[in-house]
């Protein structure tokens, strides 16, 4: 499905020590005007008439999504109806919030465009997540704790990234209760925390470190998998290995060069939101061109060409391969500044499944070039 | 969800005042069961059971011929001595009654065992210190997983029987403990979500009339408090958010934790025991035995 992902704003009411979006320069606003917001409802419709085939999933990102509050939602929701009367069955739209801001006002918005359930992130460790130079994890907490008790009495689902930093390391069992019984039902997704400057080395992992971890965690999972369902990446691992390639995720589906879209606030748009964040794949605006023409923006052709090189170079011979596809392009142009190369976050699947996966489930992690599985005769 | 039962004294003018209400009612020496089950049946309500505290061991109690018929809750302090309470044992299997026995005492744990090997249904209680842990899982490991027959051991029989995979289950009616379940009333009629509560003066309403239907209670501040009480320990990193038994606990020792360090790998253990049980009882079959 064709992905748009909408930054109504870049400012965040949390500074989470992980993230460099509210440090990020910024010369444009940083919050989406209402005349960028009605301009990308009008592109949506354009681009849906022209592509009767096609649906489109609008991601509702940030920073925090919630910050521009309920009126800019009640906004969104008469733009689609005015300017998507035709085509909105085929949009459909999604959040990833910190739910801190979170209120009766915003289910009542969601619902209307057709929203039941939520993302979000959180961490119970403290001094990682909230507002503040030092996070003010005790408030930040509690807000999230409200927002999410909303959600749960309006009847949304919801699924929770947990970004595993170096403090998650020490406790990895700890981790995956917590987070595991906050979310009885599963929808929870361990993410090796990504950092790329210099700052804040303290939470840095190493991607051996990230498979260790998943390593700590992947034997309770697998033997009580009724108990803990839904939880990432294990499953996709299990049903990769039972059923053939799925993939992993976007980042390592190989398939995001033709697919995605970034809307900034002030209506650029880059290929996603880590592109928009260094510069890269700048596709134009919402004012000079269409979707469809951003989709067929040449400099994706880097993306789709990554696809050709790396089996012939670096991924060669990798029985991964067909989940992995060399790992996100974006951790491959942070690492060697190009999109070329695999990521070093290869290391962490590897390592995972050799190590823990494989011994464990006995499963085989092998697939030929179509994806299907390959099991030892 | 259907209204509450409501957990009332044996107050003649209380339960006329009630209409078609299910009430437990509570009595404080054995020999008012019957008179307050009679009471109730006359009324236009109807009886769940009567709830008797004894002070006195079971095995002193006379089981009175006017029990029959009764749906009994009968906590006692202790069984007492067996060789006493062996010639009633016909006796308290042919009744409606259900033995509550404080798990903190170890001689309770061993009566409990006891007690439902002989085929009477019984329940260890929580409301008191921490209980012999490793006792405590000898005894719930028995509940569920022996095949000899026996009758059930609450609260493990209810977790077992009631826990659905990936959700969590509350025991907390085994003991009239869940808001849900059971309301508690005084004898002037004022409401509280607990015993506790009700003995501390904490009522939610002045009147039941005051809670006509299921949407009054549910939306009640008191019971949302009591979800968010939970998710309160989420938000502190309690230890109970973090333990692998929170889906058959959900935290209900929280604030005892430091009288009961055992209760992480009782219930942990237990979610393992259920499995194993679950998984006894899909084989569904007779073991194959030696013959010559």
């Amino acid at each position: 499905m064709a992905t748009l992902i909408l930054k109504a704003t870049e400012a965040c009411n949390s500074s989470c020590a992980y993230c460099d979006v509210v440090h990020k320069p910024r010369q444009g606003p940083a919050q989406m005007s209402l005349p960028v917001l009605e301009r990308v409802f009008h592109r949506i419709d354009e681009f849906l008439r022209e592509s009767p085939d096609e649906e489109l999933e609008v991601v509702w990102h940030g920073g925090e999504p919630l910050l521009p509050g309920p009126a800019f939602y009640a906004r969104a929701v008469e733009l689609q109806q005015q300017h998507c009367a035709e085509t909105s069955a085929r949009v459909s739209h999604s959040v990833q919030t910190n739910l801190s801001l979170f209120s009766r006002e915003f289910a009542r918005l969601f619902r209307q465009l057709g929203m039941d359930c939520i993302g979000t992130s959180y961490d119970p460790i403290a001094g990682v997540r909230g507002p503040g130079d030092r996070p003010d994890t005790a408030a930040y907490n509690a807000k999230f704790m409200r927002g999410l008790r909303i959600a749960e009495e309006e009847g949304f689902g919801w699924g929770v990234i947990y970004v595993v930093t170096k403090l998650a390391l020490e406790r990895p069992a700890d981790v995956f209760y917590f987070m595991t019984n906050l979310k009885l039902d599963g929808g929870v997704n361990f993410h090796p925390v990504l950092v790329y400057g210099p700052e804040p080395r303290h939470l840095a992992i190493t991607p051996g470190e990230f498979a260790d971890f998943l390593g700590a965690i992947f034997p309770v999972w697998w033997r009580h998998q009724d108990r803990y369902p839904e939880v990432e990446p294990f499953r996709s691992f299990v049903r990769n290995a039972r059923e053939g390639a799925i993939s992993l995720g976007c980042g390592d589906s190989g398939r995001c060069s033709h697919s995605h879209w970034n809307v900034a606030p002030d209506g650029s748009v880059s290929h996603c939101g880590r592109s928009a964040d260094w510069g890269l794949l700048p596709y134009g605006t919402v004012f000079d061109h269409s979707l469809a023409e951003m989709r067929r923006d040449p400099q994706r052709q880097a993306l789709a060409h990554r696809n050709e090189v790396l089996p012939r170079g670096e991924c060669q011979g990798c029985r991964l391969w067909a989940i992995c596809h060399g790992g996100c392009p974006l951790d491959a142009w942070a690492d060697q500044h190009s999109f070329d190369h695999r990521t070093p976050w290869c290391q962490a699947k590897k390592k995972f499944v050799e190590e823990y996966f494989e011994p464990i489930t006995g499963l085989r992690c092998e697939f030929d070039a179509e994806g299907r599985t390959v099991q030892p005769a | 969800m259907p209204l509450p039962t409501l957990v009332c004294p044996d107050a003649p003018g209380l339960i006329e005042r009630l209409h078609g209400r299910t009430l437990a009612v509570r009595v404080d020496e054995p020999e008012a069961i019957a008179g307050a089950a009679r009471g109730v049946r006359s009324s236009d309500n109807e009886l769940c059971c009567v709830i008797c505290d004894a002070l006195r061991p079971l095995a002193d109690l006379d089981l009175r011929d006017d029990w029959d018929g009764v749906p009994i809750a009968l906590g006692v302090p202790e069984a007492g001595r067996f060789r006493d309470l062996a010639p009633s044992i016909p006796r308290l299997r042919d009744l409606d009654l259900r033995v509550y026995l404080a798990a903190d005492r170890p001689d309770n744990l061993v009566a409990l065992r006891l007690l439902s090997s002989l085929g009477v249904p019984c329940c260890a209680t929580f409301a008191g210190g921490a209980p012999d842990w490793a006792a405590l899982t000898d005894l719930m490991t028995y509940a569920l997983l022996a095949s000899v027959p026996h009758a059930p051991i609450d609260p493990f029989e209810h977790i077992a029987d009631h826990y659905e995979p990936p959700f969590a289950t509350e025991w907390g009616a085994t003991c009239f403990a869940d808001p849900r379940c059971y309301l508690h009333l005084d004898e002037e009629g004022r409401v509280a979500l607990a015993r506790s509560e009700l003995l501390a003066g904490v009522v939610i309403a002045e009147d039941v009339a005051d809670i006509a239907d299921e949407a009054d209670l549910v939306s009640h501040p008191a019971l949302v408090e009591r979800a968010v009480r939970r998710l309160r320990l989420f938000e502190q990193d309690h230890p109970c958010a973090r333990c692998p038994g929170w889906r058959v606990c959900l935290g209900t020792l929280a604030d005892s934790l430091d009288t009961a360090p055992g209760c992480a790998a009782f219930f942990t253990e237990m979610l393992d025991v259920i499995d194993q049980r679950r998984d006894q009882r899909s084989r569904d079959r007779e073991p194959v035995k030696w013959r010559p």
